[in-house]
């Protein structure tokens, strides 16, 4: 291993070790949740968060993106959302006469669209185009979005009534699909107890009860530039020919299994290397191994594949094909 | 000149006398006689498919004792009739003394146009054969057909089926590869199916039963598992490593090479 190479997969351990320790000043857990997170910041990917409501999916975020001192916004997605109310729209101004624009929440660093099954099919596409071209277009001009520019999408998958379900061309932008869980018991209790240390927050001679929100560490260990720099150092970590045989092998099983009505893109596999290659940083490797690709071959393929009718009919999970699959790559 | 005095004598005589009404066939036509004596009446062995019908209208007596018949006839076949064919006098017997009662029959259709008024032939939904044939016939395939099939099958002995060649234990795929690595160049995919093999080997021998990706992550940390695992891990992924020798990768893979078969199924 070469100086230069060792230095940059310290720096991953350190700068991933940094953010995780920073969140669990605030938050419980959620250990995969924080790593996969920052497979998306160091890879520019975008992640897409299925868990019920309730498990801090917003405090995660926003802790994150504090640790890093990035910009941080939300939207909650709604039924009656408009696209000019994600990317922004030209208003008059009425003291020049003319008009100027007003840039929208999508304009910033870390963006958490929450619920996004819950807006309409045109504000998703809206959002989605952000995403995948990093520009927007907002009257006649086409902006630019900041960079770092990352969303992170939730979705809860319990309640379906009255949502898009989004289709598979767009799920296809997203790079990972991490579905949460519950706390453990001896997690959920250490929340129940910072929860009881929390104080007043007052305000003027009145108060209201402090939040977690409230609670988030405002230091900020790192910030864009350091993202930056491990960017550019996952960017210098080695895939070899074995494991982008791997990784090929595995979207192109996906599409002949018999129980996949629809198969993985390429973009699938590019996803899967991208994603391991941070992973490996993450590690303070300076390069990819099966381990990486075999843990997050769920959150990068799952959403990616559809069953068929008779492999739901009969039970099947995609998870249990997955591991087929994997099985099948010897 | 002889000749046709004879003709026209011929002509005149009353079997070829003009017809005293025409009507068309089906259709009632009307003819009046008179006699001096007797009554008419129509021939009463005469049934409803004979090709003339006749019935006495209407009977007057004139001032003159003679009495005259208003006769209604209907013929279903063109031609010329004699009425006197079809009548009786009222105690029966013939009235063939009399004169002749010619009355024509026409038709306005084609001489090739069917004649028949009524129907004559066999209604199509007549089948050939007779209905309750045929719907016998239907009823015997309709009873016997799942019957040969139901006894075919339960008669039918089952082809003995060759099951299929079970898959290739993990031995049996580990084997020729690690024979492979120790005489060549392994290609990349068989690089990387030795190397996986090899994971899911160890997986099976110590019984991990969590998913892949977690028993993975603990093999690399164990005891006799981690060091061929990371070793293997150096070869194929580290660009910095330098790359084994044959002696080496044969060294590491010799316990490999001597599986019992069906000893990692």
């Amino acid at each position: 291993m070469t100086d230069s190479i060792a230095k940059a997969a310290g720096a991953g351990t350190t700068f991933a070790g940094t953010v995780r320790e920073t969140v669990a000043r605030t938050v419980v857990g959620q250990e995969v949740v924080v790593e996969r997170i920052l497979i998306a910041l160091l890879t520019g990917g975008h992640l897409l968060l299925e868990g019920v409501p309730g498990i801090a999916k917003t405090l995660l975020v926003q802790t994150v993106g504090r640790a890093i001192d990035l910009e941080f916004k939300r939207i909650q997605f709604t039924i009656d959302l408009l696209p000019s109310d994600v990317v922004g729209s030209e208003i008059l101004d009425s003291a020049t006469g003319s008009f100027r624009i007003h840039k929208g929440p999508i304009f910033t660093n870390l963006l958490l669209a929450d619920e996004i099954n819950r807006a309409s099919p045109k504000v998703q596409s809206a959002l989605l185009e952000g995403m995948q071209e990093r520009k927007v277009s907002i009257g006649d001009t086409t902006h630019e979005l900041p960079a770092p520019f990352l969303v992170i999408a939730t979705q809860n998958p319990v309640e379906q009534a009255g949502t898009f379900e989004l289709p598979e061309a767009q799920l296809d932008r997203f790079m990972m699909r991490h579905q949460l869980s519950y706390p453990t018991q001896e997690q959920e209790t250490e929340v129940v107890r910072r929860g009881l240390e929390l104080k007043l927050k007052r305000q003027g001679e009145g108060a209201v009860p402090m939040t977690a929100f409230d609670a988030i560490d405002d230091s900020s260990p790192f910030h864009v530039r350091d993202l930056t720099a491990a960017m550019e150092s996952v960017l210098q970590v080695h895939v070899s020919d074995v494991f982008m045989r791997d990784c090929v092998e595995l979207a192109t099983l996906t599409r002949s299994h018999p129980d996949i009505e629809l198969g993985c893109s390429p973009r699938a596999a590019i996803s899967l290397v991208q994603a391991s290659r941070a992973r490996a940083f993450i590690h303070g490797r300076d390069y990819a191994i099966p381990e990486d690709f075999l843990a997050l071959a769920e959150d990068v393929v799952l959403h990616r594949m559809r069953l068929t009718y008779e492999a739901l009919a009969q039970g099947r999970r995609g998870e249990d094909v997955l591991a087929e699959i994997l099985t099948a790559l010897a | 000149m002889m000749m046709l005095q004879i003709l026209v004598m011929l002509l005149a005589m009353p079997g070829s006398a003009e017809p005293l009404a025409e009507a068309t066939r089906g259709i009632t036509g009307t003819v009046t006689i008179e006699l001096d004596r007797g009554m008419l009446r129509g021939r009463p062995d005469l049934d409803l498919d004979s090709p003339m019908l006749v019935r006495v209208a209407s009977i007057r007596t004139g001032p003159d004792g003679r009495t005259s018949f208003d006769l209604e006839f209907i013929g279903t076949h063109p031609g010329l009739y004699d009425l006197r064919d079809v009548l009786v006098f009222a105690d029966g017997t013939s009235i063939e003394e009399l004169d002749p009662i010619p009355v024509q029959v026409f038709s306005h259709l084609g001489t090739d146009a069917a004649s028949d008024l009524a129907m004559t032939g066999s209604p199509p939904s007549n089948l050939h054969g007779g209905y309750l044939f045929w719907l016998i016939v239907l009823a015997v395939l309709w009873l016997g057909i799942p019957i040969v099939l139901i006894s075919r099958r339960l008669l039918h002995t089952p082809a003995v089926v060759v099951p299929p060649p079970p898959p290739p234990t993990l031995a049996q795929q580990l084997e020729p590869l690690v024979e492979a690595a120790a005489n060549r160049n392994l290609s990349v995919p068989e690089q990387a199916r030795l190397e996986l093999l090899l994971y899911w080997h160890w997986q099976e021998q110590l019984g991990l039963e969590e998913p892949r990706p977690e028993a993975v992550a603990r093999l690399r940390r164990h005891e006799d598992a981690g060091h061929l695992l990371r070793t293997i891990e150096s070869w194929l992924h580290d660009p910095q490593a330098s790359p084994p020798s044959k002696d080496d990768i044969s060294t590491l893979l010799r316990p490999y090479r001597e599986i019992p078969a069906g000893a990692l199924s």
